[in-house]
């Protein structure tokens, strides 16, 4: 690839991340070669196309899932960029402007293997159902895992199953890592519709992954033989029996020091004692607070039987 | 985007969740995504929920790995294009 690596911090998310450079040539020559290919010379329109072949793949192929799709894509872009690039008048926005030809491609693609697809798809939706999930034990998954056939699998699935109009937004801005201005410029939508796509193909994606980031990535240790080691390690120093019997003195700090290293070590690998103890102590918190509890307007004035 | 804040400055957690993208995006107005990194500073849930966004985000947007995944598990020989390349330099 002609263009250099670095890396960089995605704005806003701060992620790291390998971004090809968007812009391979200087500001002053780019223009001289932009207009060099303008009058034909085709060494020029390569030079000019050529470092962007792999990024438009890589959207092609996302979008579509298909490496002969996404061959086409690539194809019909380098051509129609050819054709039509007496139309460019920035030559700075060249990478968003050809994106603008893949995406149009793309989705032309999309539509000959569907009757039909929208890419308007603003309906109402409830970001509620995404939202009430327990995420805080999420490890961290390095990025080159996308590498493992079975990360690529389940990002493709969930990227395939995101609705078109999310998918691109989301491909432009998260792997291709535009700007929300230069996504909408490209998709030729406004900045809000950008975010609003956006926004609802993380939390899917998020949710949609979920599990890679929950389980252990190690598939050379079977699961099962693992779930019982751990169960056994676990029992070896307390019961579950026994965290539950315990919880409330626990809780209030009333067991002996040993018993509570045991507990606290249990609580460590056992989920479901740490569910019961993260929700008794919630309940607590709840009804002990030394606020004054106000009944809802509802069951004001009820009579409560005895 | 005035209602989101209380008068003590403070945001719901409802309001972190929707507006998660946007503020990760730096798209709010100043107040409220200042309210907002105070709201996810000190809680916990709201914080798990920009993590495991962040986590899934740099699973995605490494190009580099991208394309190893790519000539790995899609393309068996390395990119086709080149040869398209020198066709249409031909052309």
């Amino acid at each position: 690839m002609a263009s250099a690596n670095t890396p960089t911090i995605c704005q806003g998310c701060e992620v790291t991340v390998l971004k090809q450079e968007a812009d391979p040539f200087p500001p002053e020559e780019i223009m001289t070669v932009v207009e060099r290919a303008k009058e034909g010379d085709v060494d020029a329109f390569w030079r000019l196309v050529e470092p962007f072949q792999q990024c438009l793949y890589v959207t092609a192929y996302s979008m579509l899932r298909n490496a002969g799709d996404a061959e086409e894509v690539v194809q019909e872009t380098m051509l129609k960029a050819l054709k039509h690039l007496d139309q460019l008048k920035d030559g700075h926005r060249f990478r968003g402007w050809l994106m603008t030809i893949a995406t149009n491609e793309a989705r032309m693609i999309m539509r000959k293997g569907m009757k039909e697809v929208s890419f308007e798809d603003d309906a109402e939706w409830d970001p509620k159902i995404f939202s009430l999930r327990d995420y805080a034990d999420w490890k961290d998954v390095p990025s080159d895992a996308l590498e493992r056939k079975e990360v690529w699998e389940a990002v493709h699935r969930a990227m395939q199953s995101l609705s078109p109009a999310c998918r691109e937004v989301f491909v432009l801005r998260d792997v291709q890592h535009f700007t929300v201005p230069e996504v909408a410029d490209i998709l030729a939508i406004n900045e809000d519709k950008v975010s609003v796509r956006l926004h609802r193909a993380r939390l899917q994606m998020r949710d949609l992954l979920a599990p890679l980031f929950r389980e252990p990535l190690s598939p050379w240790i079977p699961m099962k033989m693992m779930a019982d080691m751990s169960a056994i390690m676990i029992h070896r120093l307390v019961s579950c029996k026994k965290v539950l019997r315990e919880i409330s003195s626990y809780i209030d700090g009333e067991v002996n020091p040993d018993l509570r290293a045991r507990i606290e070590e249990h609580l460590k690998y056992c989920r479901r004692c740490k569910l019961v103890l993260n929700t008794t102590r919630k309940i607590l918190y709840l009804v002990a607070d030394d606020k004054v509890l106000i009944p809802p307007f509802a069951i004001k004035g009820r009579q409560i039987p005895h | 985007m005035g209602r989101d804040i209380s008068r003590s400055g403070k945001v719901k957690c409802k309001t972190v969740i929707r507006e998660l993208t946007n503020y990760m995006e730096g798209r709010l107005s100043e107040p409220l995504q200042s309210a907002i990194e105070d709201h996810i500073k000190s809680c916990r849930d709201c914080s798990a929920q920009m993590e495991t966004t962040r986590k899934m985000l740099h699973l995605v947007g490494d190009e580099q790995a991208w394309l190893n995944a790519l000539e790995r598990h899609v393309l068996k020989k390395p990119a086709a294009t080149s040869e398209d390349a020198a066709h249409k330099k031909e052309l």
